[in-house]
């Protein structure tokens, strides 16, 4: 605490804002929440460019879900009988609730949209590559990061069901039978994630526990790690280009790596630190202390400024009330699963007398090659060490077609479950009178 | 020797310190993943009464809470399913037989699956008549297309 009399916000927090570039740095290394960033970070890094931001952005609307998602915890009753009444109340009732849902919603929404284009940055830069500093293996992040998009897609799905309208309810179902369409241990699969034969109270309560509990639990645990990660890889992987810029047109050799700051790299011999910019670049790179924490701020501003007003603007639309007995036409799932949706309806064929089953091969057998696919990519990959953190780097030419012409695929597929299916998911022009179902979103 | 003797009586009570430490903790996450299996089902029965026959008249009824189709024509009563056998939908009534609005699978008026990804025909449950007279459908059992319960005369 500052001395001295009189009060100080410097009382709430030793270091409320820094004043020397050397507070800065304490505060780094002394804060809880500050020591996740570096002391210094170099100038590219930081750039616009480089990143996009997007994990960032990720990250804050993940917080903008949780503190929503926190209130909207103490007015949903998770019952059969309440639920879809208890959404209502939002709605209708509660002072400011469906504001607050609404930007639960588009919350939900925007982070699908950022975590997918987080990936698309992560491999056009190249930056999941095994090669790099002594000490970093980006792949392990890589893994991680792909499993968090898994659990993002997991959060959407558990989330949309709990109204309890007639969204969730047909989700559940054709979710459910789409798990019980693999061989053998499907019928196993369904009975485990319903609490039973039929959608009812023991599934509601089942994807109730894991949107509010399980599924944001692992989320934030593997969010942390993943940020950790990014530490022990040595920053971001546009940081090794910039030391190997600095390297080359050094004019004297650089400071031998012999610089340790911690009991295991001097045991090593080296420290992520001594080959890092502070000690090589001090020119190219600034205290991360104001610069990251400054950015990062206002990034949340803006993320939750943006999705305070879509809410409010874009409130979130409420089926009628579950029906098992109709189906609305078209049921149509969000449009991050409109494409699994087209997979499932086109990928059912005949060869000879043996039927292959669309439930299984686009439900369960294609995205699960495709999450394999993107796990086994950093091996896959030969592009040399230098294609790291750069983007479209030309060695990459050939892989980088490949990944686009799949999200194209994709991005293909959603549009046409988007515009081009009406009624009993027959084909149906844009042009064409409208069908009038709002359940695309 | 009884060095080696020493060593291997120390080695075996470390072996079944950690065999009981592995099997503790796999007993318990299996007890936790068996608790999620729920043991008994508060769900409807499968053999459920439908009502008395006069309810049903000639052409087709539709029963919201069994999601099924009770025929009844030349053949007598028969009972077909609602739910399309890809995805679980309830298929829609159309002129030339049943459509789901879920992804596109059409089926005929005898309930076969003519185009979209559904593989197999709807199906159709086995239907009896109660002591009472009234009709019993059996969702758990499955019968052929033509398979028909026939009204007894005295009936209606």
């Amino acid at each position: 605490m500052s001395g001295g009399g009189g009060w100080s916000p410097r009382w709430l927090w030793r270091h409320w804002f820094p004043e020397t570039p050397r507070e800065g740095a304490d505060a780094i290394v002394q804060n809880f929440l500050l020591h996740a960033f570096p002391v210094r970070v170099t100038r590219r890094a930081l750039g616009w460019l480089a990143t996009g931001w997007l994990g960032t952005i990720t990250l804050h609307l993940f917080l903008v879900l949780c503190l929503t998602g926190g209130v909207l915890l103490f007015l949903y009753v998770p019952s059969v009988e309440r639920a879809y009444q208890s959404v209502k109340d939002i709605e209708f009732v509660v002072s400011f609730g469906s504001w607050i849902r609404g930007t639960h919603r588009i919350a939900a929404h925007l982070m699908v949209a950022a975590v997918v284009l987080h990936l698309v940055r992560v491999f056009l830069t190249g930056a999941y590559k095994k090669e790099g500093a002594p000490g970093a293996y980006r792949p392990l992040n890589w893994w991680v990061g792909v499993v968090l998009m898994v659990l993002t897609f997991g959060l959407s799905f558990t989330g949309y069901l709990l109204p309890w309208d007639q969204l969730a309810y047909w989700a559940v179902t054709v979710g459910t039978r789409i798990a019980a369409s693999v061989p053998g241990i499907g019928d196993e699969i369904r009975t485990v994630m319903l609490g039973g034969d039929t959608v009812g109270q023991s599934a509601l309560l089942r994807f109730y526990v894991l949107h509010c509990f399980l599924l944001p639990a692992l989320t934030i645990y593997l969010i942390a790690y993943h940020m950790w990660r990014i530490r022990k890889d040595g920053g971001l992987a546009v940081t090794d280009r910039v030391i190997d810029e600095a390297r080359a047109t050094a004019r004297i050799a650089p400071p031998a790596p012999g610089k340790t700051y911690t009991l295991m790299g001097a045991t090593q011999g080296v420290t992520a630190q001594a080959t890092s910019p502070s000690a090589l670049l001090a020119r190219e790179s600034e205290p991360g202390g104001t610069s990251i924490v400054r950015r990062t701020l206002a990034i949340f501003v803006v993320v939750f400024a943006l999705c305070s007003l879509l809410g409010l603007t874009m409130p979130a639309p409420l089926e009628e009330p579950a029906n098992p007995a109709v189906t609305p036409n078209p049921a149509k799932a969000p449009w991050y699963f409109l494409w699994l949706q087209e997979l499932v309806t086109i990928l059912t064929f005949r060869i000879g007398d043996t039927l292959v089953d669309g439930a299984f091969l686009g439900g369960v057998v294609l995205p699960g090659l495709l999450i394999g696919l993107l796990a086994a990519w950093p091996f896959l990959d030969r592009s040399p060490a230098e294609a790291a953190g750069v983007w479209f780097h030309p060695s990459r030419k050939r892989q980088n077609a490949v990944f686009l012409v799949l999200l194209f695929a994709a991005a293909v597929l959603t549009i046409i479950g988007t515009f081009f299916r009406g009624p009993y998911w027959a084909w149906v022009w844009p042009w064409d009178p409208p069908h009038g179902h709002p359940g695309w979103m | 020797m009884s060095e080696s003797k020493d060593i291997s009586r120390r080695r075996f009570f470390r072996m079944g310190a950690a065999a009981a430490v592995v099997t503790g903790l796999v007993g318990t996450a299996a007890a936790w993943t068996r608790a999620l299996l729920p043991n008994v089902r508060y769900e409807p029965a499968k053999r459920r009464t439908l009502g008395p026959l006069d309810r049903f008249p000639k052409g087709r009824t539709f029963l919201n809470d069994e999601k099924l189709f009770i025929v009844r024509d030349k053949l007598g009563l028969r009972a077909m399913s609602a739910v399309c056998t890809h995805l679980g939908c309830t298929v829609g009534t159309k002129r030339d037989g049943y459509h789901c609005p879920c992804h596109g699978s059409r089926f005929g008026p005898d309930g076969a699956n003519l185009e979209g990804p559904a593989p197999r025909p709807l199906v159709w449950y086995a239907l009896s008549l109660s002591g009472s007279g009234a009709l019993v459908v059996d969702l758990g059992k499955e019968v052929d297309a033509d398979t028909a319960l026939t009204p007894p005369r005295s009936g209606s």
